[in-house]
């Protein structure tokens, strides 16, 4: 049956943060991936005080939702990706 | 039918044990020794068995998220449902939620203690909140405070496969807190019960409040497969473990059928639908987590 990718295997990290309009680190803020080409668990992961985040994901393309003081934000990311994604939350 | 095999996070002073379960269909529930004082949300927000249709809440509001906020989250039975903190190895942070089987033992998602996505393996410590009510450490925010566990087990079918059929785990606690919360009666009932009957999913999203506050949906069973139980909730990340229960009728007590773990993005063609999904209590399942309460000193006599 379709599913995550089991046991692990070729899942490449991805590393992002949470920033407001200013660029400014959102600290304490949820990401859900709330779209993407496999099943992803309903989970919320959790920023750090830097509004940092990371994942392990398989190939595919997913979308990331963030949730902070300053509001809401998406990114759509194509795995594996290099570098960090940025998702900006409170832009109107 | 497939045998489950229970799976421990190795955690030297403990011994991990083969699931050594009963066989009762059902598990006995407790509505702990907190106050008896009965829930305003139950009468107004909670469905019960199969008949009539789900009226609103709130019948002047129309095409709102059906989510609503529980506000007696100190109450049988939304205090025995706790927002979870999940820390990996790396310190890497998720929200999630749990809720109580049996006096040291919570039931949750499989992805919530042992996950390769968000964890790269088992969790390292998980806090566990009974009835979270909003932002902050005062009593009005956790009625029942907090603990943290290092304990956490699952089944050989997520560890080594992550299969979202089998997407179960557990959460040791070394204190007895489900004496005083309350834990959930669980039951393994067959699909031609299960087909159509109304269910109530009620946890902590990332979406609103901060994954602080509790939300309650409830709708109608769509589907029943062999390992899954398929609905229409509205739900979010960070929802993912909590129960999924019936009452089959009005004024029964609550009876846990599933653990809520995939939006619709986790529904696969084959069923047809496009919903929200659990996996199943099946026999199998029930003889695992009756084994990892029997673990933790077991249900009271009597």
């Amino acid at each position: 049956m379709t599913g995550p990718a089991g046991s692990g295997q070729g899942l490449a990290e991805l590393v992002g943060r949470v920033v407001d309009g200013d660029g400014d680190p959102v600290p304490d803020a949820l990401v859900a991936i709330v779209a993407g080409s496999v099943p992803m668990p309903e989970i919320a992961l959790l920023c750090g005080g830097d509004g940092r985040f990371s994942v392990r994901l398989p190939p595919g393309r997913f979308t990331l939702r963030a949730h902070g003081a300053p509001g809401t934000g998406e990114a759509e990311v194509e795995s594996p990706t290099e570098g960090e994604v940025r998702i900006v939350v409170g832009r109107s | 039918m497939v045998e489950l095999r229970s799976v421990t996070k190795e955690v030297s002073h403990f011994e991990s044990l083969e699931a050594v379960p009963a066989e009762p269909p059902v598990t006995r529930g407790h509505a702990g020794s907190a106050t008896a004082e009965v829930s305003r949300s139950v009468r107004h927000l909670v469905v019960a068995g199969k008949s009539g249709p789900i009226a609103s809440p709130f019948e002047t509001v129309l095409g709102v998220d059906e989510r609503v906020r529980i506000l007696d989250t100190d109450l049988a039975p939304w205090r025995m449902i706790c927002a979870l903190r999940m820390r990996g190895p790396s310190g890497a942070g998720a929200i999630g939620t749990g809720w109580f089987i049996g006096p040291k033992t919570l039931l949750t998602a499989g992805h919530c203690v042992f996950s390769n996505h968000f964890f790269g393996g088992w969790a390292s410590t998980i806090e566990v909140i009974p009835g979270l009510n909003g932002n902050g450490t005062t009593s009005a925010a956790r009625p029942y405070g907090s603990v943290v566990s290092e304990r956490f087990s699952s089944v050989d079918r997520w560890t080594e496969k992550e299969d979202p059929d089998f997407d179960i785990g557990c959460i040791h606690l070394d204190q007895p807190l489900g004496e005083v919360v309350g834990w959930f009666s669980v039951g393994a009932l067959p699909p031609e019960r299960l087909e159509s009957f109304l269910v109530n999913v009620s946890g902590y999203p990332g979406d609103r409040g901060a994954g602080a506050e509790q939300y309650h949906g409830r709708n109608r069973v769509l589907q029943v497969t062999e390992r899954r139980i398929f609905y229409e909730v509205d739900t979010y990340g960070g929802q993912s473990g909590a129960p999924v229960w019936i009452h089959e009728e009005e004024g029964s007590p609550p009876l846990a059928v599933g653990v809520h773990a995939y939006g619709t993005g986790g529904t696969p063609s084959t069923v047809g639908v496009s919903s929200n999904s659990a996996p199943r209590i099946i026999p199998e399942v029930l003889d695992t987590l009756t084994g990892w309460v029997e673990q933790d000193g077991g249900w009271p006599q009597g």
